[in-house]
């Protein structure tokens, strides 16, 4: 199945990367030289402002973009190659913004369903599939539901739950928090925090949200198409002027941990929900 | 927004003998009842035929209301079969006259022979409604049309069509009501002035839904890609409702007493 992979460096990998909207590459550029590498196990953020390329950089991943220089690798796989096309695509699972424009099923079990019957996947096995990603994503029971009867957060587990059917070892979630509320987001977050270590998927979350880089091993900063920042949330969360220059706002509770952190409380810069917080200035 | 439970066709789910028969068995059972109504030649062949029928609905646990739902959609037509049959033009005897018009024994026999006819035919694809899911009839549609598609009938893909519009119907009513909620409070009148008035005032209303509709379509066709979606081809089915001997029972026994009783009768 994978050929190729004789090379196979696994991850998902971008070296130098460029991506221009218009052909030909006249104007201005979506992406810009971008490095990085999304590996196994390992949660990573991607943060901007609107227009920052974040889901240009997502829909490269598994070649919905072809990038306009520069490669792309899935396990050593070229997404942009068409034999290569459904290998790299159940590799790299998708979860999109608006959970009501990815549902396919007219019940739970049906979406769940859907990618493995696309794969070929046999029936016995597609079943086995169905409930254990309804269970990894806690929406056991809710198999014959209808999904227009789920809460937002519950369709968002569900559109995670049909990603997880097709067994990709990288999921990459397109801003899958920006329509929830803040509990389905908490539940969002909490399942990714999981996926990636606990189950050892590579994981990018893409997000306009700085607050959410607190579960995250490493955060990439987007700023007009360009890799401003890599590394550690706590260095980006400590840096002020980078977040102002990329156009990101920390949260009011991270002005608030701030100031309590210049008053001597020992509090994480990670601490970036209320509960967080309390639960920091707790112990 | 309140979860509003938009029933999709007729469906009524509970668990029966009826229920549990495959989709694709029950198909073929109205095809073999809808010819013996054809073959029938007297009122005792139609008697027979209401007897099953009558049979089957006690079968399947639907209440008797819900069946006879589908015979209003049809009253006129049942009306008109019946006096177009039944009136004549100076006839020799009547039964009752309205001037030249008049009702005759023997037209009002053939009329009520084919009213019938239709009635039994309207409940008996009503109870295949109330008994199968839309889903099950979308996936023995499959099954119906898939030895067509070496002559360019894309099964596969139709099937998958219907799902999705099944899919999106309670979705987009509740958009529809939301967009109307909205334009409500900001002055639209929907439900006052005349009809001409009251069509203009919902086209706002489409024009916004069919956007969406437009832009729904382009993001679920990125996810359906996304999760490897690539027309029928290759594609496999967790549920495939697979044909369990005794739905071949069901059908070839059902099916075949049902034309034996067309012929004879």
């Amino acid at each position: 199945m994978a050929q190729g992979a004789g090379t196979a460096v696994s991850g998902v990998a971008f070296e130098d990367v460029s991506f221009s909207y218009s052909a030909g590459g006249a104007g201005r550029s979506a992406l810009c030289d971008i490095t990085l590498t999304l590996s196994s196990g390992e949660l990573l953020a991607v943060v901007g402002a609107n227009g920052s390329g974040k889901s240009t950089l997502a829909r490269l991943c598994n070649g919905l973009l072809v990038a306009s220089s520069g490669v792309v690798r899935v396990d050593g796989l070229d997404p942009a190659d068409p034999d290569l096309t459904w290998d790299v695509r159940s590799r790299v699972a998708m979860v999109f913004q608006d959970p009501d424009n990815q549902i396919v099923g007219t019940v739970v079990e049906d979406d769940v369903a859907f990618g493995p019957e696309n794969l070929g996947v046999p029936a016995d096995e597609i079943r086995r599939r169905v409930d254990a990603a309804l269970a990894a994503v806690g929406l056991a029971g809710f198999e014959r539901r209808e999904p227009h009867l789920l809460s937002d957060g519950q369709k968002q587990r569900l559109a995670m739950a049909s990603a997880l059917a097709m067994e990709p070892a990288y999921l990459v979630l397109d801003e899958p928090c920006a329509m929830l509320d803040p509990e389905g987001r908490a539940d969002v977050l909490a399942l990714a925090d999981a996926l990636a270590h606990e189950r050892g998927h590579g994981v990018l979350l893409v997000t306009h949200d700085i607050a959410d880089v607190a579960v995250a091993d490493r955060v990439a900063v987007l700023d007009r198409g360009v890799l401003s920042f890599l590394g550690d949330p706590e260095d980006l969360l400590s840096d002020d002027a980078a977040l102002t220059a990329a156009g990101l706002e920390m949260p009011s509770i991270g002005v608030l941990a701030a100031l309590l952190r210049e008053s001597g409380f020992d509090v994480p810069r990670r601490a970036l929900t209320p509960e967080a917080l309390v639960g920091a200035l707790w112990h | 927004m309140s979860p509003a439970r938009i029933a999709i066709g007729q469906y009524v789910p509970v668990d029966s003998p009826v229920h549990r028969l495959n989709a694709l068995a029950k198909m073929g059972l109205v095809a073999a009842f809808t010819a013996a109504l054809f073959l029938v030649h007297g009122f005792a062949g139609l008697a027979a035929a209401g007897a099953v029928l009558v049979a089957a609905i006690a079968l399947s646990r639907v209440p008797a209301a819900a069946a006879a739902r589908g015979v209003s959609a049809v009253a006129v037509i049942v009306a008109f079969t019946l006096l177009a049959n039944g009136l004549r033009w100076r006839p020799a005897t009547a039964l009752v006259r309205v001037g030249p018009l008049a009702l005759d024994a023997a037209g009002l026999r053939t009329g009520s022979f084919f009213a019938l006819r239709i009635l039994l035919l309207v409940i008996a694809t009503t109870l295949l409604t109330l008994t199968t899911s839309p889903v099950e009839i979308t996936e023995a549609l499959e099954r119906i049309l898939r030895p067509l598609r070496p002559l360019g009938v894309p099964a596969g893909e139709l099937a998958m069509t219907l799902t999705i519009a099944l899919r999106f119907v309670p979705t987009t009513a509740e958009e529809t009501e939301r967009i109307v909620t909205a334009q409500s409070m900001r002055g639209a009148r929907l439900d006052s002035g005349g009809p001409l008035a009251r069509v203009r005032a919902w086209v706002p209303v489409l024009i916004a839904v069919f956007f969406n509709l437009f832009r729904r379509a382009d993001d679920l066709a990125v996810a359906m890609e996304s999760r490897c979606y690539h027309g029928g081809e290759g594609r496999t089915s967790m549920r495939m409702s697979k044909m369990r001997s005794a739905d071949w029972v069901a059908l070839l026994a059902g099916a075949s007493m049902l034309i034996a009783m067309g012929l004879m009768l």
